[in-house]
């Protein structure tokens, strides 16, 4: 049983210094606590409230009250730098704003007759609509001048992230929202639970990173080596989520899934991973050693093209995103591209291509239509001057032969 | 001069266990069935001929991922997308990889729903279906969608009828794969797969080229060429397919140990495929297999030294017969016989002692054994072992496989070193007309009873038609074995001159190519025969004297004893006793070291001494040339 959260639910129910009222938890069962089938989350319990004071809605995001034991400490650690990371946002309007930064609320409990006080840390942040998640699971219903578009901002997000030092590492769809903003439509990268500042040192121990930190299906081959944490990858793993990403736009399948029917990819994964766990040592060696067997191995992946059998991407812009594709997802992190102007580059070139070739389609059938209307007003006066012409020539024959007469 | 049987030189060879040829068939189109094939030396000795036995192996299914989180995610949103294709499909993928076939079914089909004409999701409910263990729904499924012009399905059921073993059915499906697109790489593999099977190299070789233009980084479709290539006797471009798929993966220990297998095999690329291993034993040091290659590889360049290292670190570990049999051969290449021997006998005492019974392994390390023995002259134990295994062995096995045949040969040198040719002899006849031998112990039987008529019992019409048989087994013979046909051609002009059919023998000398590491000397000495008996004495003294310089020190007497004979008959019929004498004098001074004594020689030049004495010589022009 959850017994703080659920007496974390109870006490918010009633509201939160007058404040922020409305509030509703969104990740955990209202009534007993405990974390909905399917929800993942598990650094905190996040509410959905509306703030009286903006007049907007917000996200009352607490750390998990009833997480305790081993790793706890650690895991504040990671919820403190969360908040820390979004302060350094205030007044940038293209990213994720903070209502009210890191603070704590006490949380009262009756336990075998004693009363127990709990401090529970929490932040607020503003409210974000705008779920992109229909462009992906949809993806067959948008066209791809669109998905190209929503794509260039999810880039742009990314990148203006990683132009303030902070690498996400977990983008995935369910992560972005795009919001309209003073300046236009934005992306905005939601979520900084697993996000780190580039130059920062890792919070975890290790062994804290056996597993990705984001999602397995958007993470990198080094994150699934053991190197999530380290600071050299992590822009990079990011940067192989947007490719991911512009793979799914495109595809039924996910591209993991698509990679990891590559008999190359399988043998390269796995040899790298049992070369990995025999390695022992700091982050560094791991990263040599990790550099080691994949200079010997990544020479037989072939990595998946944007075109497959579902593929709904046009066919005048399929060279260019693919290539676009192999540049974000080299299985060698070092190979990926990472200037954010040649990856515009090729994405606008892409979206140009399209665009022309469906202007060219569109003259091309605006002259087709133009022609079999001048086809028709040809015709038309052709009739009408054989009606004429018919008309006075029997006139013309009733006239001569009275004449005759 | 004098007929030769081969050395046992050449015996004494680092042989490993050898590890079957396998391939996952269309492995990299996502089909399952692996093709056991037999090991890279059976498949060589066979090119020509094989009928590849092909066995099913277990599958080998080594996609395994963790993604139930994303799959949790994903399904969080189903109350939002379950009207949408892409979702429907899309989860029920990620269910299949989850290994969650039941749900991957449901989504899949709830996909069908939105749209019964979209073959796609059919598809992924086949797959489903496949996964659950419903075949014949899975199977049919795909055949419809197959009959649709569905390429995938098609190929599906090709790796189905591959699985049954069915041919002639994945011909069909093939026919309609390529009907679809001929030009798809995934059609290429399984097309060239299909004709792997099936024996047609050359077509097999065509088709994975092709698909190899497509995805030239494929390592298990370059295997498959290199296999194709192999068996198409084409050796030199297999290792070059085997070589790029070690480049592109140098961790695949089947494509890494049949490439070395195949180096070793031709002698070839062998520094390089040394690199290749010690990179590999860099990472994993612990597999055997490889390590065998390695101190085999390292062995087969001159490192003994290296070699010897290696083994000894490997037998520190654990002991095995085969460490022990691999020590006791880099000993013997050091001529520490000694050594070699007291491996060697380990190594067949704990074969003899293993649960196991590995009649491969006997027959290597006996053979070692026994050849290590004859090196060592100890030719009493060598009879002793070599009778031992062959009482011990099915008669067929002993004289048709390789190497227990150089036991029989062993056991026959042994009895001829003892002297007991009556034994040997006999059981060299019995065993050259059998009808499964193995053509070198065939050649070699049938030269050492041409040594035993010419050189002991002076049977040359005997001696004349063994070696026309062992000239004519020459077919069955490598290129490689240049010594066994220079040395049959040899022995052959030998009795042909001993019969007087001089024309014969000058064409067969004709026919004798030098090569390196043919014995020369008895080229020479049986130019120099000829000669003698056409009346050249000069030439055939001279081209005696040069055979001399170039032959080991026991073929030394022999060439000494038989020159003196021929020049002492020589001289008598010229009527030269004095000169004659002198000659027949040192043929019973010589006292030849070896397997062949020439004693019938010393008797003959002892009668012709005593002859000489009482009638003051022989008379002029009289005849003694036997």
């Amino acid at each position: 049983m959850s017994t703080n959260t659920r007496n974390l639910i109870a006490t918010l129910q009633g509201g939160l210094d007058d404040r922020f009222s409305c509030i509703r938890v969104i990740n955990r069962d209202r009534q007993t606590g405990e974390r909905q089938e399917g929800h993942q989350g598990a650094l905190s319990v996040v509410f959905h409230a509306y703030d009286k004071v903006t007049r907007r809605d917000v996200a009352l995001k607490f750390f998990d009250p009833d997480f305790q034991g081993f790793g706890a400490m650690y895991r504040m650690d990671l919820f403190r730098r969360e908040a820390e990371l979004l302060g350094r946002f205030q007044g940038k309007l293209n990213f994720l704003q903070l209502v009210r930064p890191l603070s704590e609320i006490p949380l009262t409990a009756s336990e075998h007759g004693k009363t127990v006080t709990v401090q529970c840390a929490f932040f607020v942040l503003e409210w974000l609509e705008g779920d992109i998640t229909e462009y992906f699971l949809r993806q067959d219903e948008y066209d791809a001048l669109i998905k190209i578009e929503v794509f260039r901002q999810i880039l742009l997000g990314v990148f203006r992230l990683h132009g303030v030092g902070i690498a996400h590492r977990d983008v995935k769809y369910d992560n972005l929202r795009r919001v309209d903003r003073p300046h236009g439509t934005v992306v905005v990268p939601i979520d900084y639970g697993t996000a780190v500042d580039v130059l920062s040192l890792p919070l975890g121990v290790e062994g804290d990173y056996d597993a990705p930190v984001g999602a397995p299906a958007f993470s990198p081959l080094e994150a699934q080596m053991g190197l999530a944490g380290h600071r050299h990858v992590v822009k990079a793993a990011d940067i192989y989520a947007l490719g991911c990403l512009l793979h799914d736009l495109f595809n039924v399948d996910l591209f993991i899934v698509r990679l990891l029917r590559d008999a190359g990819f399988q043998s390269c994964s796995s040899r790298c991973k049992a070369h990995m766990l025999t390695v022992e040592g700091g982050e560094t060696r791991r990263l040599t050693e990790y550099h080691r067997v994949l200079s010997l191995v990544k020479g037989q992946v072939t990595l998946p093209s944007i075109d497959s059998d579902d593929t709904t991407v046009p066919a005048s812009g399929r060279d260019l995103l693919d290539r676009l594709l192999a540049t974000l997802t080299r299985v060698d992190y070092r190979d990926r591209e990472s200037e954010l102007d040649r990856i515009l580059r090729l994405l606008d070139a892409a979206a140009g291509n399209i665009r022309h070739v469906r202007m060219d389609q569109r003259r091309r059938t605006l002259r087709q239509v133009i022609r079999s209307r001048r086809a028709d007003r040809q015709r038309r006066k052709e009739d009408r001057l054989e009606h004429a012409l018919v008309r006075l020539t029997g006139a013309k024959e009733k006239s001569g032969g009275s004449t005759e007469h | 001069m004098v007929a030769q049987s081969t050395e046992a030189t050449t015996r004494t060879k680092l042989t490993l266990r050898d590890v079957n040829v396998e391939v996952d068939v269309g492995a990299n189109v996502g089909l399952r069935s692996r093709v056991v094939f037999p090991p890279v030396r059976r498949l060589l000795e066979h090119a020509s001929q094989v009928e590849p036995r092909i066995a099913p192996a277990d599958n080998d299914d080594t996609v395994s991922a963790s993604m139930d989180a994303d799959l949790g995610r994903l399904l969080e949103r189903y109350d939002e997308f379950q009207g949408s294709k892409t979702f429907l499909q899309r989860a029920s993928s990620l269910a299949l990889l989850c290994g969650r076939p039941e749900q991957a079914q449901e989504l899949a089909a709830q996909a069908i729903e939105l749209d019964a004409q979209d073959t796609s999701p059919r598809y992924r409910r086949a797959e489903a279906l496949l996964a659950l263990g419903e075949l014949d729904g899975a199977y049919r499924e795909f055949g419809d969608l197959g009959h649709a012009g569905h390429l995938e399905s098609c190929l599906r059921m090709v790796e189905v009828a591959i699985r049954k073993g069915d041919l002639d059915d994945a011909q069909v499906w093939l026919g309609r794969a390529e009907a679809i697109d001929t030009l798809d790489w995934r059609v290429q593999v399984s097309a060239g797969t299909i004709a792997l099977i099936a024996g047609a190299f050359g077509r097999a070789i065509h088709h994975l080229r092709n698909s190899l233009e497509d995805r030239p980084r494929a390592v298990r479709v370059h295997y498959e060429l290199a296999l194709a290539q192999m068996l198409a006797g084409n050796t030199k471009n297999a290792a070059k397919s085997l070589r790029r798929a070690v480049a592109l993966d140098p961790f695949e220990e089947r494509v890494l140990l049949t490439w070395t297998d195949l180096s070793l095999h031709l002698h070839q690329g062998l520094p390089e495929v040394g690199n290749a291993l010690s990179k590999y034993l860099a990472f994993e040091p612990s597999n055997s297999s490889v390590t065998h290659r390695f101190a085999d590889v390292l062995y087969e360049q001159g490192l003994n030294r290296e070699a010897q290292q290696i083994l000894m670190q490997m037998q520190r570990i654990g002991d095995d017969p085969r460490i022990g049999n691999n020590l006791g051969v880099i000993a013997a290449s050091r001529h520490d016989f000694r050594r070699a021997i007291a491996e060697f006998t380990k190594s067949v005492n704990m074969i003899a002692q293993s649960d196991v019974a590995d009649s491969h392994l006997r027959g290597v390390a006996t053979a070692n054994l026994v050849n290590a023995l004859i090196k060592a002259e100890a030719s009493k134990t060598t009879v002793q072992v070599a009778q031992e295994f062959v009482d011990s062995t099915p008669l067929s096995e002993v004289l048709s496989r390789d190497p227990s045949y150089q036991i029989a040969d062993g056991l026959i040198h042994g009895l001829m070193e003892l002297g007991r040719f009556t034994e040997a002899v006999g059981y060299a006849e019995a065993w050259v007309g059998a009808a499964e031998i193995h053509p070198r112990l065939e050649i070699g039987l049938l030269e050492k009873l041409v040594c035993y008529f010419t050189l002991e019992s002076e049977a040359y019409r005997k001696a004349y038609e063994y070696a026309l048989r062992a000239y004519e087994a020459q077919g069955a013979l490598t290129p490689r074995d240049v010594g066994l046909k220079y040395m049959a051609l040899n022995n052959l002009a030998v009795a042909a001159i001993e019969l007087a059919k001089y024309e014969d023998a000058s064409e067969y000398l004709s026919r004798m190519q030098p090569a390196p590491g043919v014995p020369m000397a008895c080229g020479y000495a049986t130019r120099g025969l000829l000669a003698l008996r056409t009346g050249d004495v000069a030439k055939g003294e001279s081209l005696y004297r040069r055979a001399i310089g170039v032959a080991n020190p026991a073929l030394k007497t022999q060439l000494r004893k038989k020159l003196d004979w021929e020049m002492g008959v020589y001289w008598e019929s010229r009527g030269s006793w004095k000169r004659a004498r002198g000659f027949y004098r040192n043929v019973g001074r010589a006292k030849v070291d070896g397997m062949w004594k020439m004693a019938y020689l010393d008797d003959k030049a002892r009668s012709r001494l005593r002859q000489g004495r009482s009638g003051k010589g022989a008379k002029k022009g009289g005849s003694s040339r036997r």
